[in-house]
Parts: structure tokens; C-alpha cells; sequence
């Protein structure tokens, strides 16, 4: 790597003839100045305002937070909110870290993370998709776990076409991962013949654009790229959650270290307010509310 | 004194990469090393990858990293070394002041911009070809023996260029046509600095993250066929570092342990190389 680096630097320089010079040249001053540079930079970067409020954690939440944020911006023009990805375990560090004030999970606690602050935001169902060309609408919950667990390796097998089934899993310490793991897989490991992406947008998009793709995302994050299927004939739409019938669902938590207050406090009142509850409801997620009745 | 101050102060300038790469050095082995011990060679080297049930086999993610720069290797090789040829010893001034500088660009384009390409073009492509998913060892070698490309036209080229004017006088008096004087005279000349490009090059290929995420697939099988997905040791690291804790985390410094190990081996390889001309 540290070869790789130099040489790229080295590319702005006249040709030199002999490699022992490029070799020992890679030591030299470009690199030192390359450095200095880039630890400039980083100590910029570092230094952020006092007023802003960082949300990191869970790529399934993301998005939505992401868009939160910006009404509550519009809103409350002082305060700056930065939303990063980085997944629910990264985002619990975060928490415990301070590196971030409000962490997202889209996972249960462990119990040692239990001490933090949670707060539900929404529920979120876990869909199974496949690419809208796909003659399958339905699969059983023993064919799904069965093909993501590499014993049903092709479409005929679930009346479908001909074609090998290519299954698309997140990567291990993934929050929804660890949710379809909890709920679907059970037991049975997801075998090593998966394809793994690291972002529910990687999986919907090679779901998306190959014909013979399973994957499973966000409910909230399916789009008309890809279909949803049901599983033992219940489609993960809102009317199923509610009456209980799709089973397969995860919280999206908010999580502090301690108790909120001042403008993380009137941040999660906002995620929490009506206004906010009902674009997540639009979005496809469950409103904290429908749950408590 | 100004002059003193100045010498000074590149001094510490040049030790203190010096340090920044043992502080990284010290930092990656005290961080992987103890799980390697603790977790066992036999468990460390199995193709068991389940770091959050104790499975730390990262076999099958040594052999993707092989193939895959070994297939970089087999297209960016020969496709290198013909440009620096044609560049060095073929083509026309006007036309090498076009390649040389166009080439090198390859190098400017980051390398999300590769995957990119590769996700959207060469991934379908391989599968409505070949069939398979298309997330293969076959579409990572591709893109990255491209990816590599910069690296050994320049510093072969460097070296042919290198090569003594009167080595090919007297070839050519020898009654040698151009050809058999690249073949016979100035590859053997330019031998080491062509194997340090290979070896520079290759050195890329497996430390290439970004882009091999997006078209490798990542599936942890070891790949039975060009055409099956591959998982690289980069790869991991880079997947699942943002959710990893506790021995997990640690499992992915031990990938990176011997992510290093095999590049300095390179390295050194390299340098060696490149000193006995």
C-alpha cells in the first residue's frame, strides 16, 4: 500500500530511468510533504462547531433521519445536524465513544448496551425482494430460509423459472443482518455461497439489476426497482404489521448516553411529534403510536 | 544558521513518515496478532469466517486476494508490458507525448469510478456472456488488471528507456531486427526493473479495496471458477469494520496483519529485485 501511495505522488515528477531510484525516492520529501498536508487537513476537518449535532449508526435509518434533519434545520436554522451511516454496532460505539450524540440502531440492544437512553422511533419490516421480472410472489418461510441457508439453489424449485437463485446477504455485525438472522434464519447459518454487500442501496441495486437476485432490505427502502415478496402469503405492506400478521419486524432506536436535553432533547421531541411520526408513516416504516395501541 | 534550522526541520519532516509507519506497524500487529494466538492457526487459517461466533478462519479470503490479483496479473501483465514496448521502442514521438501522459491518467481515476464502471458495465456484461452472477473473479481481475496498467507501463517503460543506446547499435549491427532486439537485448537488460513493475503492480492489485467490493461479489466460498464471487482480504476489512466490536474488530487488524505481512514480502521481493542490477 505505502509502495502504491508513493507512486502515485511520484507521477507528477519527471520520468526516472532506474527503478532503485523510484524505490528509494519513495522515501523522500514528496511523502513528507504529502503527509503534513493530509495531517492539515485532518485537524481542519476535526474541528467542528460546538453546536453541532451528530447522528451516526444504522444505514437503514439513514436515510429517514437523514431527511428529519433537514426539516428540523428548516425549522431551527441554528442548529446543524450532521447524519452519518457506519451501521448499529458502529453507531452504539459512537454513542459510548461521544464521538457522536445520538447513535441509531436498527437492531435490540445487547444487554450490555442496555445502560444507554432508546428511544423507538418506528418499527420497520425486513423485506425479502427479488427483480420485478421475477414470476415468484411468494415464498414460504422455510424456502426462504432454505435458499439463503444454500439448500434451494434454483428458481424451479420455488415455481419459478430454470435460473440459479443468487442470494445477496449483508456482511457480518450488519443490524439487519442480525434482525433476518433473529427472525428468519434462526438457527440455521446463512451459507457462504452469498453474495455479500455492505448497504441495503448495494443490495437493491444488484437486486435491481440482475433477474435471478434475492436480497432483503428495509421495507421502508423498497421502491418500484425491485418487488417485494410475500412471505407464507403475507405482503409486508402498513395493513399487515399493524394487524400483526408480518412478523418479520425490527425497531429503528435513537440512543443517547445520557439523559437528552437542549437541542438533542428537542430533536428526538421532533422525531417523536406527529409531523415527523406521519412522514415516516408515508415513508413505509410504522409510527411508534400504531404500535402502543 | 538559517541553513541549520532548514536541515533540521526536513530532518524531522523525513523521520517522522519514518515514525508514522512504525506507529502503524505497532498498532495493526498488537491489535491482530493476540487473536491470531488465541483463536489458533488452525481456526485462523480455515475457511470458517463467523468472527461473531467465534469463527475466525480467513482462508478463503487469502485465496480470493490470490486470485484475484493473480487474474490482474494475467490481463494487466501482458497488456503492460506491450505498451511499454511499443511506447519505448515502436512508436512515434508525437504519439508516445499522446500515450505516455494518457496512461499514467488511468491512474488519476479513483478507484469507486472503476467499480463503478465495472457494476454498471462489465457486471452485466460477464453475465449475459458467461453466465454465473456476473460478481466475479473474472470481472475483479478485469477491472484491476486496468487498474494496474499505469503501474507497469511506467516503470517498464522507465526501465526499457533506461537501457543504454549502444545495446541496441550493436543488435542491430548484428544484423537483429527490432524485434528480436526487444526480445533478446532489452528485455534481459531491463529485466529487474519489469519485475519490480510486476511486483508494484501486483502490490496494487491486492491492496485494491473500493472497486473490488462493488464487482467481486464478496461471497466467502472459495470461487470454483473464474466466474464465481470472491471475498478479498481487503474487502472484509473494509465491509465489516463499521459493525465490528470486540473480537470481531480485532479479527479484521489480524486480516490486516496479514494484508501487510504479504505486501512488505512484496516489497522486499521487489527492492531486492531491483538492486542486483
Amino acid at each position: 500500500m505505502v509502495f502504491v501511495f508513493n507512486h502515485l505522488i511520484k507521477k507528477s515528477e519527471p520520468l526516472n530511468p532506474n527503478p532503485i531510484i523510484i524505490l528509494l525516492r519513495s522515501f523522500g520529501f514528496t511523502k513528507a510533504i504529502a503527509k503534513t498536508l493530509f495531517l492539515l487537513f485532518f485537524l481542519l476537518f476535526c474541528s467542528k462547531r460546538q453546536s453541532d449535532i451528530i447522528i451516526a449508526g444504522s444505514t437503514s435509518v439513514e436515510p429517514f433521519i437523514e431527511k428529519l434533519a433537514e426539516d428540523y434545520m428548516a425549522k431551527n436554522p441554528k442548529i446543524k445536524i450532521n447524519v452519518q451511516g457506519g451501521g448499529s454496532t458502529a453507531g452504539i460505539q459512537a454513542v459510548f465513544n461521544k464521538t457522536c450524540a445520538i447513535g441509531t440502531s436498527s437492531r435490540n440492544l445487547h444487554p450490555e448496551e442496555q445502560k444507554l437512553f432508546s428511544f423507538t422511533m418506528a418499527i420497520d419490516g425486513i423485506a425479502v425482494v427479488v427483480h420485478p421480472t421475477n414470476p415468484v410472489s411468494n415464498l414460504t418461510h422455510d424456502e426462504l430460509r432454505d435458499i439463503f441457508a444454500g439448500r434451494i439453489t434454483n428458481w424451479k424449485e420455488v415455481g419459478g423459472l430454470d435460473k440459479r437463485i443468487f442470494a445477496v446477504t449483508r456482511e457480518e455485525g450488519s443490524g439487519t443482518r442480525g434482525a433476518f438472522e433473529e427472525l428468519i434464519m434462526h438457527e440455521t447459518a446463512i451459507s457462504d455461497v452469498c453474495l455479500v454487500q455492505d448497504s441495503n442501496g448495494a443490495i437493491r441495486e444488484i437486486v435491481a439489476n440482475t433477474p435471478q437476485a434475492i436480497g432483503y432490505i428495509s421495507a421502508g427502502l423498497v421502491d418500484k426497482r425491485v418487488k417485494a415478496l410475500s412471505i407464507d402469503g403475507i405482503a409486508p405492506i402498513l395493513e399487515n404489521y399493524k394487524n400483526g400478521s408480518y412478523k418479520f419486524l425490527r425497531p429503528f432506536l435513537l440512543l443517547t448516553l445520557e439523559e437528552p436535553k437542549g437541542p438533542i432533547k428537542s430533536f428526538i421531541d421532533f422525531v417523536l411529534s406527529e409531523e415527523a411520526q406521519q412522514f415516516l408513516k408515508n415513508e413505509g416504516l410504522i409510527p411508534v403510536s400504531l404500535l402502543n395501541k | 544558521m538559517k541553513e541549520q534550522i532548514s536541515e533540521k526541520l526536513f530532518l524531522i519532516i523525513s523521520f517522522s513518515t519514518i515514525v508514522s509507519l512504525l506507529l502503524i506497524t505497532i498498532f495493526i500487529f498488537t491489535q491482530g496478532l493476540p487473536l491470531i494466538f488465541k483463536a489458533g492457526l488452525k481456526n485462523f487459517f480455515s475457511t470458517n469466517w463467523a468472527p461473531t461466533k467465534g469463527h475466525f478462519g480467513i482462508l478463503s479470503m487469502i485465496v480470493g486476494s490470490l486470485f484475484v490479483t493473480l487474474g490482474a496479473l494475467v490481463i494487466g501483465v501482458p497488456l503492460g508490458l506491450a505498451c511499454a514496448i511499443f511506447l519505448a521502442e515502436f512508436s512515434p514521438t508525437f504519439l508516445q507525448k499522446i500515450l505516455k501522459p494518457v496512461i499514467e491518467l488511468l491512474a488519476g481515476i479513483p478507484s469507486v469510478v472503476y467499480g463503478f464502471i465495472g457494476i454498471v458495465i462489465l457486471v452485466p456484461l460477464v453475465r449475459e456472456l458467461f453466465g454465473g452472477p456476473g460478481f466475479s473473479v473474472l470481472t475483479a481481475a478485469l477491472v484491476l488488471g486496468i487498474m494496474i496498467l499505469p503501474t507497469i507501463v511506467s516503470i517498464s517503460y522507465d526501465s526499457l528507456v533506461a537501457v543504454p543506446q549502444a545495446y541496441r547499435e550493436g543488435s542491430y549491427a548484428l544484423g537483429a531486427t527490432k524485434w528480436q532486439t526487444v526480445l533478446m537485448v532489452l528485455f534481459p537488460a531491463a529485466r529487474s526493473g519489469i519485475i519490480a513493475a510486476i511486483i508494484l503492480g501486483m502490490g496494487r492489485a491486492i491492496g485494491e479495496t473500493m472497486a473490488v467490493i462493488m464487482i467481486a461479489g464478496n461471497a466467502l466460498k472459495i470461487p470454483h471458477s473464474i466466474l464465481d464471487p470472491v471475498r478479498t482480504l481487503t474487502s472484509t476489512i473494509a465491509l465489516e469494520l463499521g459493525y465490528s466490536t470486540g473480537s470481531h474488530r480485532l479479527a479484521l487488524f489480524a486480516c490486516g496483519s496479514i494484508l501487510f505481512i504479504i505486501i512488505i514480502l512484496l516489497n522486499i521481493i521487489a527492492i531486492r529485485i531491483a538492486k542486483r542490477e
